[in-house]
């Protein structure tokens, strides 16, 4: 497998390097529209992406392939992995039915999580702790939060839960 | 429903999402014609769907493709008497089954199907050059444009700024009895009331949504269910504007449970004794009609709130929830019979009859249904919602299309509303090899290049058949996010040597002679020469004190406002501003929500009527006793820290209140208190501004018979140690005026729970407290007292000569200022709030706000 890393500052051209390597490609046929995968950063840059490999296309007159470019997979990350899971439901074992949490539901769920995981004892222990580090002068709960980051950390760099314990 | 088939794991989790996508993906099968059988070269995807139709036609109500199905086999039997049926479309683009029912009603293709039809635009216009380089798929290479107007893509901010660009557009079509057409594939609301404004026709465009008021009622019962009761579902139900229950007592307890979030307790009780008092006054002269009114308020408690509840995540029977479902159909029912509905809410509570009637029968088959899956069950029966039916389409308007496919003659003017890249992007969940398969089998499963043909087919069938005038529409963002183009734009595009025709309507609203309008696209409107808001300013003059006038009552609250933010007082006082029901109709804010939990700890020790002997028990005992009252108090008052995730929120508080209690308690017991009240309200006593009144949180005597007021504060140290220092404790001394009997004045404090600090001017009565000495002229409630009705006087008699002073960040005293623009006594000038202020933010005085 080839890795090909395009690494430059702002408005040098990565994106328009982007466009010609995907272009090429699926006009010669190495690639097809539909096995495309690719993240950015906004929905913004991604609509911009596939615009620009759109308009290549058309001009030289691959309508086909250029209106099967909505298919592939190009977007921010959360909207790649959810359209992928969304189509591998059953492959996944997961329900079809497949959205992306809300902040606040996810700081509902982290807080209900951690609390599941902990006995009463400890939520208590943890607490006072927490008030006598002076956490809990204006954010009673901030060590919740601070759990949630750690969490978010491991997952970022694959640290399984054995290993982080 | 064994392991082994492929969506069992899925199923096993989300048992209602794994079955609705099956089902979607078997009613596309059966429409392209496979006839429900697996055969061994079919992939085991197929072969266990196959397994599964053999059970479901003996179980499930026939849809679509079943009709279709059913039809064809009556076809077989009779033939219908029709003179002609012709099929436009491509029948490679028709899905099988519909094509065999159209060949069994005599349909014929080919007179124009597949054939793009000839460009219909004016000739050497821009509109005829790129209809000819579309048909001829750009093979000439790129064509320049004259920017005749006759093709233009219309952008702006809004959609309302769109819509009055549309609604124009048809007016003038009609004007020059130009035919025209609309083509809005999703709902286009917007469009209403511009075609009013410009006295054309209206097309009765209301949008479908699932949040009508009226079906929310059913998704919003269903939830006062579960348990922990959530108080935020307790009070969405009681506010909201369509119920089952009847306004007065609702809108009562949601006061009570917005400030109070739970049911059953003391603030509870008394908000239902209340209405049962309003009732009976209200009916005094008609028993039946009490009796009815009483008894009406008993069953909606029952029916609607006193419900059984069950774990969301266990479930409940599905009987239970098919009762209130049933309950709420037959309400809805009810409705339909009133008098004064409008047709659309009759229309909209028939649906909601339907809709809950069929929740009802689903639910009623089911065992035991989780919290999620009644939720998908709800968005599975609601579906896309009702429209608002309050229009009816008007004789005379202009043609609405759902799909550009359906542009079947030549037109003058087409307007192609929401121009933008969504739609095109087909859902094949099959595998190639899965569809060459099924194709042996007779299936005929779309690819996407014949999906994507069909698409562009019906894109070019519109495009080609207009004679004058072709505008596309579409706003530059949706939700922050910029709206993805449409790919015939990127065609169009990619065929013009030079820009695209491309006009940006609030640019040219902005400066309409810099940038022009195309004439086809030319829009009339108004505009207003901007009227700036007043600029800030320190103090505002009405031209006398009419409207500012003295109240009969005021209560501390009310009289600190008077003196330190006057305008505040004006404005919640005498101009009644309140925040509106969006803001208001919410649960009291966590830290509040902290602070009066632990008062009403203090008010069930230091009640007169406590079981608690907190004279003598001990530390631990307390402890005990207020673990038990807590259990009791969380779901009166507290039920939001009851629900998951906020267990150890609500132990955080217990641990705190226990601490605070016990602390105030030694402060007593240090003190020799021996009598203690709480919630305490002297009679009103009269002062310089009327009349005050007020609640103490505590007031304590003690063996000698002295007495002092302790004021609770959850938070506030330094303010409060700053107020004692300043001797400006207002709240203490309007409290001591209201209990002073002559000259013998309390004692008082300050007790600030967070800290568990007992805060006082000296020892005499609180020999424990944190002594902060006065170190102002005066001392004690009495100076203080005195120096509030100088104040107080200063302040009115500005207000009758109709100043009111704003004093809110940034508005310094200028050369518009009063002449007496400083109190008599420096200390107690009003300070120029930082904080975020609701007044400053109305009126554009805050940053960003």
């Amino acid at each position: 497998m080839k890795v090909q890393s395009i690494a430059a500052g702002a408005g040098t051209g990565k994106t328009t390097e982007l466009t010609r390597i995907i272009r090429e490609r699926i006009v010669s046929g190495n690639c097809r529209p539909y096995a495309i995968i690719g993240t950015t950063f906004t929905n913004k840059a991604a609509g911009e992406l596939i615009e620009r490999v759109r308009q290549e296309l058309f001009k030289t007159g691959k309508i086909d392939l250029a209106e099967r470019l909505a298919e592939s997979l190009l977007g921010t990350v959360d909207g790649v992995c959810a359209k992928l899971l969304g189509r591998f439901a059953f492959e996944a074992g997961i329900s079809p039915r497949i959205g992306i949490i809300a902040d606040t539901d996810a700081a509902a769920l982290l807080s209900s999580a951690i609390e599941d995981s902990c006995s009463l004892d400890e939520l208590q222990t943890i607490g006072r702790i927490g008030e006598r580090l002076c956490q809990n002068v204006e954010m009673p709960l901030r060590w919740k939060v601070q759990v949630g980051e750690i969490a978010e950390k491991a997952r970022e760099n694959a640290i399984s839960p054995n290993q982080l314990e | 429903l064994n392991k082994s088939r492929f969506y069992s794991a899925s199923f096993s989790k989300d048992a209602f999402s794994a079955a609705a996508t099956l089902l979607q993906w078997r009613d596309e099968l059966i429409l392209a014609g496979w006839d429900a059988s697996a055969r061994p070269i079919h992939s085991t995807r197929i072969r266990d769907l196959a397994d599964v139709e053999e059970l479901a036609t003996k179980t499930l109500s026939p849809g679509f493709p079943d009709r279709v199905r059913a039809a064809l086999t009556e076809l077989g039997r009779r033939q219908p008497k029709l003179d002609s049926v012709e099929v436009v479309d491509d029948p490679k683009h028709v899905p099988r089954l519909l094509r065999e029912l159209l060949v069994k009603v005599g349909a014929s293709f080919g007179h124009r199907h597949g054939v793009i039809p000839k460009p219909a635009g004016a000739s050497g216009s821009d509109l005829r050059t790129i209809q000819e380089a579309l048909a001829n798929g750009g093979r000439q290479g790129q064509v320049k444009l004259a920017y005749d107007g006759t093709v233009i893509f219309v952008t702006a901010y809004s959609e309302v700024t769109l819509a009055h660009l549309a609604a124009q557009t048809l007016q003038k079509s009609r004007q020059q009895e130009l035919t025209a057409a609309i083509i809005a594939q999703s709902d286009c609301p917007y469009l209403e009331v511009p075609l009013r404004c410009f006295d054309e026709p209206v097309l009765a465009l209301s949008v479908r949504s699932a949040a009508r008021p009226v079906l929310q009622t059913l998704a919003l019962a269903l939830a006062l269910r579960w348990k922990p009761l959530d108080p935020r579902d307790l009070l969405a139900f009681l506010v909201h504007p369509v119920s089952p229950m009847s306004n007065g007592l609702r809108r009562k307890l949601a006061g009570i449970v917005a400030g109070s979030p739970g049911l059953g307790g003391s603030e509870w009780n008394r908000g239902i004794d209340e209405h049962r008092t309003f009732l009976t006054q209200e009916f005094a002269a008609d028993p039946v009609a009490l009796r009815k009114a009483l008894k009406r308020s008993e069953a909606d408690l029952t029916r609607s709130v006193n419900v059984e509840r069950f774990d969301s995540l266990s479930g409940a029977p599905g009987s239970e929830l098919a009762s209130t479902c049933a309950a709420i159909a037959s309400w809805a029912m009810a409705t339909t019979n009133g008098e004064d509905l409008s047709p659309a809410m009759l229309e909209q509570s028939a649906q909601l009859a339907s809709r809950a009637s069929d929740l009802a029968a689903i639910l009623k088959s089911l065992s035991s249904v989780t919290r999620a899956q009644l939720e998908l069950l709800l968005e599975q029966v609601v579906g896309e919602g009702t429209r608002c039916n309050h229009t009816v389409a008007e004789a005379g308007h202009a043609g609405r299309l759902h799909t550009p496919a359906a542009l079947l003659e030549p037109l003058d003017t087409l307007l192609w509303w929401d121009f933008r890249g969504a739609g095109f992007s087909p859902r094949i969940p099959w595998t190639n090899a899965e569809i060459q398969r099924l194709e042996q089998s007779g299936v005929e499963l779309p690819s996407a290049t014949t999906w994507y043909a069909r698409e562009n087919c019906a894109a070019l069938r519109a495009v080609l058949a207009v004679k004058k005038h072709l505008i596309f529409t579409c706003p530059r963002v949706i939700g922050n996010e910029l709206v993805p183009q449409h790919p015939l734009r990127n065609r169009i595009q990619t065929l013009i040597d030079g820009k695209l025709p491309a006009f940006d309507l609030d640019q040219h609203l902005g400066d309409p002679v810099a940038i022009s309008a195309p004439d086809s696209v030319l829009p009339k409107f108004e505009i207003f020469s901007r009227r700036e808001l007043p600029g800030i300013r320190r103090w505002w003059k009405f031209p006398h004190g009419h409207y500012l006038g003295p109240r009969d009552f005021e209560s501390f609250t009310s009289a600190e406002k008077f003196i330190f933010t006057p305008y505040d007082w004006v404005l919640k006082y005498k101009a009644r501003l309140r925040s509106g029901p969006l803001f208001g109709n919410q649960i009291v804010h966590a830290s509040r929500q902290r602070g009066n939990l632990l008062h009403r700890f203090s008010e069930l020790v230091f009640s007169p009527s406590s079981s608690m002997e907190w004279k003598t028990l001990s530390r631990e005992q307390v402890c005990q006793w207020l673990e038990t009252e807590w259990q009791k108090l969380l779901p009166a008052e507290g039920a939001n820290l009851l629900l998951p995730g906020n267990r150890a929120q609500a132990d955080s508080l217990l641990d705190e209140g226990k601490r605070a209690i016990c602390s105030l308690i030694e402060h007593m017991r240090a003190a020799s208190v021996t009598k203690t009240a709480t919630n305490f309200s002297p009679d009103p006593a009269p002062f310089v501004g009327g009349k005050l009144h007020g609640y103490i949180d505590l007031l304590a005597e003690n063996s000698v018979g002295q007495s002092a007021i302790v004021d609770l504060k959850y938070n506030g140290y330094t303010g409060k140690k700053d107020e004692l220092t300043n001797n400006r404790q207002l709240q203490l001394a309007v409290y001591g005026y209201l209990i002073a009997s002559g000259t013998a004045w309390p004692e008082s404090a300050f007790f600030i729970l967070r800290k568990r600090a007992l805060l006082a001017q000296n020892a005499s009565f609180f020999r424990s407290a944190e002594i902060v000495p006065s170190k102002a002229s005066c001392s004690g409630l009495q100076g203080c007292r005195k120096e509030f009705e100088a104040v107080w006087k200063w302040r009115r008699e500005l207000l009758d000569q109709g100043w009111i002073e704003f004093n809110v960040e940034g508005a310094e005293p200028d050369d518009s200022s009063p002449p007496s623009s400083m109190p008599p006594i420096e200390r107690w000038l009003a300070e120029t709030g930082a904080g975020f202020n609701d007044f400053a933010a109305l009126i554009g005085w805050k940053e960003d706000a």
